[in-house]
C-alpha cells in the first residue's frame, strides 16, 4: 500500500523557479561583494580557487544541471538577470566608483553587441570598431555642445554611424576577409588621426571637456537621486540609462536574429553561394548589415561621452578596437548574451586587477592569443556553428 | 631624397610582409613589432658592449666599428629568433585554422611584443636614442643634397633586395619557396617540405623586418616601443599596392608610399600631420578598388 | 508550345581561364516543358556552363536569353538570374549544414519572407505572417520531393545522408516556382535505388511544368529523364540529339565513351 505523499502547497515548478531567481540574484550580490572587497593577492587567490573549484567534476555536474535549467527557462533567467542588474547599485552599497565602472562596462558591452553583428553574424573582422565609436562620441558631443538635447544627439550619432557603417559595408563587398580587416584597420587609424588633426572641430589631442550632463524630466545626471530613505550616488543616474540602453540593444539584436534576417545571416555564413543563387542580393544585404551593426557604436559613443564628460583621441585607438574584438570572441561569436558577459568581464577585470597595472595590455595580448588557439569558439559556443569554420 | 630613403625602409618591410602572405598565407600584423624587437635587441647590445656608442663609425678603431656592426647584426638575428619563437608559440598551432584566426592572433602577438618591450626594457616607456653611427656628412650632386645615411639606408635596402632576388630566382631554396607560393599541394606532392619552407621563410621574413627596423632606427636615431604599428600599416599599404605576395610589386608599392608621404609633408600646409592619413587612405582605396594590387589581375568571380 | 521559340537560348558562350578554354562557342536551346540532358567527361565545361548561366562566373562572350526577357543573362548577378525564374542545384551539395531542413528549403524563395528592416521592428505581425506563408510553401515543396524528410523538418542538415541532402536541394530549387531548373549531377554518389528515386523526382518536377537542364554522368539515368541530350567535350558541343542518335554518334563514342558503347544497348527508356 503506497503512502500518499503530502501534497506540496507550492507546485515544484514554481518553487524551482523561485530558487533559480534567488540564485541569480545572489550571484549578482556576490559579484558586487567581490568587486567591492576583494583586493590584491587575496583576490588572485580567490579567483584561482574559484576556477579550480569549477574544474572539479562535482561542480561541473551542478553547472550542467543549472545550465540545462536555464536553457529551458530563458525568460525567467533574463528577468532574473534584469532584476539583479536593477538592484546592483544597492548591492554595491552605493559605491560611486564601481557603479561608474559598471556603466562603462555596459557601454562596452553595447559595442560588443554591435561588433558581434559584424563578426559573429556575417563573419567580417572589423579592426576599426573604435573608429565608429569615436564618430558616435564626437558627433553626439558636438551636438550637445551646440545646445541640442542629449536625447536628440544620440539618435543623430547613431544615424551618423549607420551611414559610415554603410560605407564600410560597401567596402566589404569588394574585399574578402583578410583584406577587409586591413581596410578596417586603416579606417580606425584614419579616424583617430582625423580627430587629432582637425583641431578646429575636435580640439585635437586636448580633447573635449565639460560635456554637459544629461537631464531626464528635469533631473540632472550629475545630481544624486533622492529616494527618501536613502540617497543614491549621482553615478546611478547613468547606470540606469546605460542599463536601459544595453537592454534595448540586446533586445534589438535578438529580434533581428530571430526573424528572416537572422536566418539569412546564418545561411550566408554557411552557404553564401547558395543564398545568392536563390534571390538574396548579397552585397546589398551586407551593406545593410554592417550599417545596422555600426549603429550600436553610435549609441555607445554618445553614452560614453556624456557619462565621463570628457573625450580625447586616446579613447579611440586600435587598442579599444581590439578590446571589443576580444570581448566578442570570448563571449562566443553570434551570441548576444555572450557578448554582454564578455564585454563586462573584459572591462571589469582590468579595473579589478589594477595592481597588475601596466602589464594589463600584455595580459590582454596573451589572453587573445590563448583564446584563439584553445577556445576560438569562446565561453558559450553556439552548437549550431560546429559546421562553420570559424 | 628623403622619400627614397623612406621608400627603401618600407620596401624592406613590404617584402617581408609579402613573404609572409605569399608563402605562408597569413596576414601578419605583428610585422612591425618584430622589427621593433630587433631594434631593441640591437639597442641592448649597444648598451652592453659599448655603453652607448653614439659615435660616428668612421672615426673609431676597427674593432669598435666591428662591434657596432655586430650589434646591428644581433638585432637582425634577434628579430629572426623572436619571429621563430612566436611562430612556434602562436602560429604553428593555428596552421590549419582559417586565416582570420591567424590574423587576429598576430594582433595579439604584436601586443605581447610591444607591451613586453614597454614593461621589461629599462625605461621602455620613453623614446630611446639610437646610436648615430653613420657620419652626418653630406655630399652634393648637382643640387641634390645626399646625406650619408641616405646612402646607407638605400644601399642596404637595394643590396638586400638583390640578394633576395638572387635567392628567390636562383637557389634551390628559392625555387622551393616559389613552388609553395604558387601551389601548396603541388609543392607537397613534389617532395618539398612545406613546414621547412614555412619555418625558413618565417625566419627570413622576420630577419628582413629586423633589418628594416634597424635601418629605420639608424635613419631617425630614435626608437620607441610603439613604432611598430605605423611601420606595419605602411608596409602593408606598400605590399597591397603591388599585390600581396608579389615581391616586385612590393617594391613598387614602397616607392609609391614613400613618395606619397614626402609629397604630403612637403606640399600641404602643416601637411606632415596628414601624411599618415594620406597613406592609410591610399591603403583603403587600393583594397577597395583593386584588391589584387596595381599589378595583379582583377578578380573574375562575382559573388 | 512553339518549337521555334525556345524558352532558353544559349548562343556562342565562351569562357577561358588563362589559357584553358573551359567553354567554347556553346550553342544550346531548351524548349518549354522539355528536359535537356548534358553529358560529357570531367572537365568538359558542364558545370562551368551552369555557373555562367546563373551568374556566378563572368563569361567572356555570348548570350543567354529567356523567352520574354530582354536582357542577356550573362550580364546578370545570381540573384537577378533567380528572379527571372531560374533555379539550380549544385554538383557539390551546397547547403547550410548548421541549419535545419526546413530553413534550408526556406532559403529557396526568401523573397516571400523578406520585409524591410524597418518593418521587422515596427510591424511584427506582417513579419510572422510572411514567415508562416514561407514555411507552408517550403513544407509543400518538401512533401513533393521528399515526403520522408517532410516528417522531420527540424533535423540538422549536417546530420543527414548525402542522398537526403540532394533531395533538400531539389526542394529548395522548386520552392520559388521557377520556370527553368538547372540540375547538376543529381545522381552522383547514389546507389541504384536512390538513382531511380531521383529520376522519378525529376520526372515529377517536369510534370509540374518546369523545364529542366540536367547534367549527369550516368547514361542510363540521363536517358530516363531527358528527351534530348547534348554532349560536351573540352568545352565544345560535339553532338546533340535523342538518346539513340547520341549513342551511335562516332565522335561521342570515341571521345567520351571509348569503344565500349555497346553496353548502352541495354538501356531502356
Amino acid at each position: 500500500m503506497s503512502v500518499q505523499p503530502v501534497s506540496n502547497p507550492v507546485p515544484p515548478l514554481i518553487s524551482r523557479g523561485i530558487l533559480v531567481f534567488l540564485a541569480i540574484l545572489s550571484a549578482f550580490a556576490l559579484f558586487a561583494l567581490f568587486l567591492l572587497k576583494a583586493e590584491g593577492w587575496g583576490l588572485l587567490a580567490a579567483a584561482i580557487a574559484l576556477i579550480a573549484l569549477l574544474a572539479l567534476p562535482i561542480a561541473r555536474n551542478v553547472m550542467s544541471v543549472v545550465i540545462e535549467f536555464i536553457r529551458t527557462r530563458p525568460i525567467l533567467t533574463v528577468i532574473s538577470c534584469f532584476v539583479g542588474a536593477l538592484l546592483f547599485p544597492f548591492f554595491l552599497a552605493n559605491d560611486g566608483y564601481w557603479i561608474h565602472v559598471l556603466s562603462i562596462a555596459m557601454i562596452f558591452s553595447i559595442m560588443a553587441i554591435g561588433l558581434n553583428v559584424h563578426l559573429g553574424e556575417i563573419g567580417l573582422v572589423n579592426l576599426g570598431y573604435a573608429g565608429l565609436f569615436a564618430i558616435g562620441a564626437y558627433t553626439a558631443t558636438l551636438f550637445t555642445q551646440a545646445g541640442y538635447s542629449f536625447w536628440l544627439a544620440t539618435p543623430l550619432a547613431m544615424t551618423m554611424c549607420w551611414l559610415v557603417g554603410g560605407l564600410l559595408g560597401a567596402c566589404s563587398v569588394r574585399t574578402t576577409g583578410d583584406y577587409f580587416a586591413l581596410v578596417t584597420l586603416g579606417f580606425g587609424l584614419i579616424v583617430q588621426q582625423l580627430i587629432i588633426n582637425l583641431t578646429w572641430l575636435t580640439q585635437g589631442n586636448n580633447g573635449i571637456t565639460n560635456i554637459a550632463a544629461v537631464t531626464i524630466f528635469g533631473h540632472s545626471s550629475k545630481s544624486p537621486i533622492n529616494l527618501g530613505f536613502m540617497q543614491l550616488a549621482p553615478q546611478v543616474n547613468f547606470y540606469y540609462i546605460c542599463l536601459a540602453a544595453l537592454t534595448a540593444s540586446a533586445l534589438l539584436a535578438a529580434r533581428y536574429q530571430s526573424v528572416w534576417i537572422g536566418r539569412m545571416w546564418t545561411a550566408l555564413r554557411q552557404d553564401s553561394i547558395g543564398v545568392a543563387s536563390f534571390g538574396l542580393n548579397v552585397p546589398y544585404f551586407k551593406v545593410q548589415t554592417v550599417a545596422f551593426g555600426s549603429m550600436f557604436a553610435g549609441l555607445a559613443g554618445s553614452l560614453f561621452a556624456h557619462e565621463i564628460g570628457f573625450i580625447s583621441p586616446d579613447d579611440f585607438s586600435l587598442l579599444q578596437s581590439i578590446e571589443v574584438l576580444a570581448a566578442v570572441i570570448l563571449g562566443g561569436m553570434g551570441n548576444i548574451v555572450g557578448a554582454i558577459i564578455g564585454g563586462i568581464l573584459l572591462f571589469v577585470a582590468p579595473e579589478k586587477l589594477r595592481f597588475v597595472g601596466d602589464y594589463r595590455l600584455l595580459i590582454y595580448g596573451g589572453l587573445l592569443v590563448i583564446l584563439l588557439i584553445y577556445r576560438p569558439r569562446g565561453l558559450f559556443p553556439d552548437p549550431r556553428r560546429r559546421y562553420e569554420k570559424f | 631624397m628623403n622619400a627614397l630613403a623612406l621608400s627603401a625602409i618600407y620596401a624592406l618591410i613590404a617584402i617581408g610582409i609579402s613573404l609572409f602572405f605569399g608563402v605562408i598565407g597569413i596576414v601578419n600584423l605583428a610585422h612591425g613589432e618584430i622589427a621593433t624587437l630587433g631594434v631593441f635587441v640591437s639597442l641592448a647590445v649597444f648598451q652592453l658592449l659599448l655603453g652607448g656608442g653614439a659615435v660616428d663609425i668612421t672615426t673609431v678603431s676597427f674593432s669598435v666599428a666591428a662591434a657596432n656592426l655586430a650589434a646591428l647584426a644581433a638585432g637582425i638575428a634577434g628579430a629572426a629568433v623572436g619571429g621563430l619563437f612566436f611562430y612556434r608559440l602562436a602560429f604553428y598551432p593555428l596552421r590549419d585554422a582559417p586565416p582570420i584566426i591567424g590574423l587576429l592572433c598576430s594582433v595579439g602577438v604584436g601586443f605581447i611584443i610591444r607591451e613586453s618591450i614597454l614593461n621589461f626594457y629599462p625605461d621602455g616607456r620613453n623614446p630611446q636614442p639610437f646610436p648615430a653611427i653613420i657620419p652626418p656628412d653630406l655630399i652634393q650632386i648637382g643640387g641634390v643634397i645626399i646625406q650619408y645615411k641616405h646612402i646607407v639606408v638605400i644601399g642596404v635596402a637595394v643590396l638586400t633586395m638583390l640578394l633576395l632576388a638572387y635567392c628567390v630566382e636562383r637557389t634551390k631554396f628559392g625555387r622551393a619557396m616559389r613552388s609553395v607560393l604558387n601551389d601548396r599541394e603541388v609543392a607537397r606532392s613534389l617532395g618539398v617540405s612545406v613546414i621547412a619552407v614555412t619555418v625558413a621563410v618565417f625566419a627570413l621574413g622576420s630577419a628582413v623586418a629586423g633589418l628594416a627596423g634597424v635601418m629605420n632606427a639608424l635613419y631617425y636615431n630614435i626608437v620607441q616601443s610603439d613604432m611598430g604599428t605605423l611601420l606595419t600599416v605602411k608596409g602593408f599599404t606598400a605590399a597591397v599596392i603591388g599585390g600581396l605576395g608579389n615581391f616586385y610589386g612590393a617594391l613598387l608599392g614602397a616607392l609609391l608610399v614613400g613618395f606619397i608621404e614626402a609629397l604630403t609633408s612637403g606640399f600641404l600646409p602643416s601637411g606632415s600631420a596628414y601624411k599618415d592619413i594620406a597613406v592609410f587612405g591610399v591603403l583603403i582605396a587600393i583594397l577597395v578598388v583593386r584588391p589584387n594590387g596595381l599589378i595583379g589581375r582583377p578578380i573574375s568571380e562575382r559573388v | 508550345m512553339k518549337a521555334d521559340s525556345p524558352l532558353l537560348q544559349i548562343t556562342d558562350v565562351n569562357k577561358a581561364f588563362g589559357g584553358l578554354h573551359a567553354v567554347s562557342n556553346i550553342n544550346l536551346h531548351l524548349n518549354q516543358g522539355e528536359t535537356l540532358g548534358i553529358i560529357g567527361p570531367n572537365g568538359s565545361g558542364k558545370t562551368t556552363l551552369f555557373n555562367l548561366i546563373t551568374g556566378l562566373i563572368r563569361a567572356d562572350s555570348g548570350e543567354v536569353r529567356v523567352a520574354g526577357e530582354d536582357t542577356n543573362l550573362l550580364h546578370m548577378r545570381p540573384w537577378e538570374v533567380f528572379s527571372i525564374g531560374i533555379s539550380r542545384t549544385f554538383q557539390n551539395v551546397r547547403l547550410a549544414l548548421g541549419q535545419t531542413v526546413l530553413e534550408n528549403v526556406m532559403v529557396g524563395d526568401y523573397r516571400e519572407s523578406r520585409t524591410s528592416w524597418w518593418t521587422v521592428l515596427v510591424r511584427p505581425g506582417i513579419v510572422s505572417l510572411r514567415d508562416a506563408k514561407m514555411k507552408d510553401k517550403a513544407m509543400e515543396a518538401l512533401r513533393f520531393v521528399a515526403p520522408a524528410l517532410a516528417n522531420t523538418p527540424h533535423r540538422m542538415t549536417g546530420e543527414l545522408s548525402y542522398a537526403d541532402r540532394r533531395r533538400i536541394e531539389l526542394a529548395r530549387a522548386i520552392v520559388g516556382s521557377p520556370r527553368i531548373m538547372l540540375i547538376d549531377e543529381p545522381a552522383a554518389g547514389m546507389n541504384a535505388r536512390e538513382t531511380d528515386e531521383i529520376g522519378e523526382d525529376i520526372r515529377k518536377i517536369r510534370a509540374r511544368g518546369i523545364s529542366i537542364l540536367v547534367i549527369e554522368h550516368k547514361m542510363k539515368f540521363v536517358a530516363s529523364v531527358a528527351s534530348r541530350i547534348a554532349v560536351l567535350n573540352f568545352g565544345r558541343k560535339i553532338a546533340e540529339g535523342s538518346y539513340e542518335e547520341i549513342r551511335t554518334n562516332p565522335d561521342v563514342l570515341t571521345s567520351y565513351l571509348g569503344r565500349k558503347g555497346d553496353h548502352l544497348a541495354e538501356v531502356k527508356h
